[in-house]
């Protein structure tokens, strides 16, 4: 499973953090990073315990998070 | 491999837009997520879109679409819809309007477009505010809530919109909150594909003017929680709050459960095929008057 | 003739009007000598001129521009005519038709064109073609609905906020209200301009003889679509195709997407209402589109003004007043001449100062209390006196009270 999360995208946890919120496996922290424009950064905690439930993907308000299912 | 998320953003929006101007945590960016799911899975065309908004942080939403857009004046929208739909009624024409926008000065041409049924699928997003100038009140924010220009608890009742457009009349009309993503996105979906006006309201946080929470992920996690389900039992509630009485409203920090769900969904002709009709009509009778 | 659909088959009739004739507008005006009143020939006009979308409400004196169109625009195969719930979503509509490509119009009086006036702005903002019918009658407020005024004259020309350029047309008899909703018509697809057409109450009601022509002898000046490759495409991008100001209109559901905002946009029309470059140019370019062109547009009727020595300056319905006046006055021996304003605004202004150059007094005639007599005073730059004469209350200016302002000295 590849979970990419679009750095210059994202509008950081603070005023955010609706993955943190959704994922039902808590794959999302805190990163402790910041981006470019000064907000904090989520980061996955362990990719392949995902279960494709794509709920991070929907809920991101920036269309900054994309699971990918890794084929074969 | 591109991701769905990757494809629908390099396929539909303006990429040189983004990110977008939206606050953080703001739900705008989760309905123009749930639109373009709802318009990639029903494969409409982007040229055979209008989207169409008035004045609002929510009315920014149609900049970022590669389509046709107007981003009008403050609660016109559904006028200049009406123009641009019955004019060409092939369009897809889908209005995203906030609840200061369609419920304050907008409200008479909202009712007026479900009279009409002219179809077009209208998308309020409800922050339960004026969110661009600041967080004041506005008709759907519940009583007892404090806002900018509310300083000691609102005291007017709050309007119920979804109710208001089944007792106009709406053929289909849903009510969900952006922490319900799927249900969203197939509501949105029925709306597109219903002929008529369909009326999705979508309650939508805004972490920065309003006063409930200070993050979106509180916002959702209240969504969540405190939503109940439509049913027949509940017939003329004139808030989307459920309250069980008036002392209740004005309790700090108690919001009621919000009524959440598929409201109607009717079937019932819509203003541009009765237009066709009477046009066929009365071009019948003309010619029978000179002969 | 009453169309009942419930008897006419059932709702299952569909397709089935293939089959019925097209009517042309020839059809339904048949093209002939009549007598009409001022508001029909606005109706006439905007058939022949191709309108095929009319959005309006109810109001004194215009209604029947609204009654007209619910009458004929349904028989056309692509005509609709909405009755809005209000002035508001009237002139909504008609903007948001005009981008389906439709010659577009709405009619109102005096508190209808009041609410019109923050959509006005928008459709300069956008650059969107219509028409505006505003059949004057007396203000302010509720007024006198049912009496002629042209108290809207300013209010025709800055009525909407910030600045902005529109053009105002204004005829003087039945006749001339279908040619000038015509040429309205004509200049808002030359221009992309809002185009307003004032007439008043009494034109509005007045009947009197009317040739309609033939729709092939109608002069139709389209806009320009646009041409360009999908990938060079930007709304608002001048000068690019064609050595011009005015952007080839683009229409919705096509390639060519078009984001239009009623903020400050570039020509790739995303907004920056941040950007004090970007907006002055943008506004300066919507006046010198009309400006640039101000000999095409500009039209007025001139007469006896060679050796005159006064010149009664006047438009809209107490022009026929004046004529009378300057007629007989000029039999009695006074050296008076006439100058009657068809396009109000942009202003004659080189007009009026070539004038003031070579006379003594301009008498201006206006049934509001100086609207137009303040340009006269400014472009005539000290040259002459400029007087006035101002009647308001719904009653028309008399060729007898005019001749008495002449003879005045």
């Amino acid at each position: 499973m590849i979970i990419k999360i679009y750095e210059n995208l994202c509008k950081g946890i603070k005023g955010c953090g609706n993955c943190i919120e959704v994922c039902p496996k808590k794959l999302f922290i805190n990163s402790g990073n910041l981006n470019k424009k000064g907000y904090i950064l989520p980061k996955i905690v362990d990719p392949n315990q995902c279960i494709h439930c794509k709920k991070c993907e929907l809920i991101c308000p920036e269309m900054a998070i994309s699971v990918l299912e890794e084929s074969g | 491999m591109t991701s769905t998320i990757e494809y629908l953003r390099n396929n539909y929006l303006r990429n040189d837009l983004l990110p977008s101007i939206f606050c953080p945590g703001c739900g705008n960016g989760q309905i123009i997520n749930y639109v373009l799911h709802a318009i990639d899975e029903l494969k409409i065309p982007k040229n055979n879109i209008v989207l169409v908004s008035g004045i609002g942080c929510s009315s920014r939403i149609p900049a970022y679409f590669d389509t046709d857009g107007i981003h009008t004046t403050h609660g016109r929208a559904i006028a200049f819809a009406t123009g641009i739909k019955t004019t060409n009624p092939k369009l897809d024409v889908i209005v995203f309007t906030g609840d200061g926008d369609l419920a304050a000065i907008g409200l008479n041409h909202f009712l007026q477009a479900i009279r009409r049924n002219i179809d077009i699928t209208v998308i309020c997003i409800n922050n339960e505010n004026f969110g661009m100038t600041g967080g004041q009140a506005s008709p759907t924010t519940p009583m007892g809530s404090f806002t900018a220009t509310t300083p000691y608890q609102s005291i007017e009742h709050s309007f119920n919109l979804a109710f208001l457009a089944k007792t106009a009349g709406a053929p289909y009309v849903a009510r969900w909150t952006t922490a319900h993503s799927r249900e969203a996105i197939n509501s949105i979906k029925k709306g597109l594909k219903k002929k008529g006006f369909s009326f999705i309201e979508m309650l939508s946080p805004c972490p920065v003017s309003g006063k409930r929470f200070k993050s979106s992920h509180e916002y959702i996690n209240y969504y969540l929680n405190n939503s109940i389900k439509y049913s027949d039992k509940f017939r003329d509630e004139t808030s989307s709050h459920l309250f069980s009485s008036l002392e209740e409203c004005f309790i700090t920090d108690h919001e009621g459960k919000i009524i959440i769900g598929e409201i109607v969904d009717i079937d019932k002709p819509d203003f541009h095929v009765l237009y066709k009709k009477l046009k066929e009509a009365a071009k019948n009778e003309f010619w029978k008057s000179r002969q | 003739m009453r169309v009942n659909l419930s008897r006419n088959g059932d709702f299952s009739i569909r397709g089935e009007w293939l089959k019925v004739k097209k009517i042309t507008v020839d059809d339904i005006l048949i093209p002939k000598l009549t007598f009409a009143t001022g508001n029909e020939a606005i109706v006439y006009g905007a058939l022949l001129a191709n309108c095929r979308f009319f959005a309006g409400y109810p109001i004194t004196p215009a209604t029947e521009i609204l009654e007209g169109m619910a009458k004929y625009l349904p028989l056309l195969d692509d005509g609709i005519c909405l009755q809005m719930e209000d002035e508001l979503s009237s002139i909504a509509a008609v903007i948001g038709a005009s981008w389906n490509n439709f010659r577009t119009m709405t009619a109102t009086s005096g508190p209808g064109f009041s609410l019109m006036q923050e959509n006005i702005g928008y459709a300069c903002m956008t650059e969107t073609p219509c028409v505006i019918v505003n059949v004057q009658r007396s203000g302010p407020s509720t007024g006198q609905p049912t009496l002629p005024a042209q108290g809207d004259v300013m209010q025709s020309r800055w009525g909407t906020h910030g600045d902005h350029y529109v053009i105002v047309l204004y005829p003087n008899d039945v006749q001339e209200s279908l040619s000038l909703t015509i040429r309205a018509f004509n200049l808002a697809d030359k221009y992309r301009v809002p185009v307003i057409l004032l007439s008043d109450a009494t034109i509005a009601h007045t009947r009197e003889k009317l040739i309609i022509p033939n729709q092939k002898e109608v002069e139709i000046i389209p806009r320009v679509p646009v041409t360009i490759d999908v990938s060079k495409y930007h709304p608002f991008r001048t000068g690019f195709v064609r050595p011009t100001k005015v952007p080839e209109m683009d229409r919705f559901g096509d390639e060519y997407h078009t984001y239009l905002t009623g903020l400050t946009h570039n020509w790739k029309a995303y907004p920056t209402p941040n950007d004090q470059e970007v907006h002055e140019k943008l506004v300066k370019r919507f006046y010198e589109k009309i400006r640039d062109n101000r000999d095409d547009i500009i039209t007025y009727e001139e007469k006896y003004t060679k050796d005159a020595e006064i010149i009664v300056v006047s438009y809209g319905i107490p022009s026929r007043s004046a004529l009378v006046a300057v007629e007989n006055a000029r039999q009695k021996g006074h050296k008076v001449g006439y100058l009657r304003l068809i396009t109000i605004w942009p202003f004659p202004h080189k007009k009026i100062y070539n004038l003031s150059l070579d006379i003594k007094k301009f008498l201006v005639v206006e049934m509001n209390l100086g609207q137009i007599f303040h340009k006269v005073n400014e472009y005539s730059r000290g040259n002459c006196e400029v007087e006035g004469f101002f009647k308001i209350g719904g009653k028309i200016p008399t060729p007898q009270e005019i001749f008495k302002m002449i003879k005045k000295r």
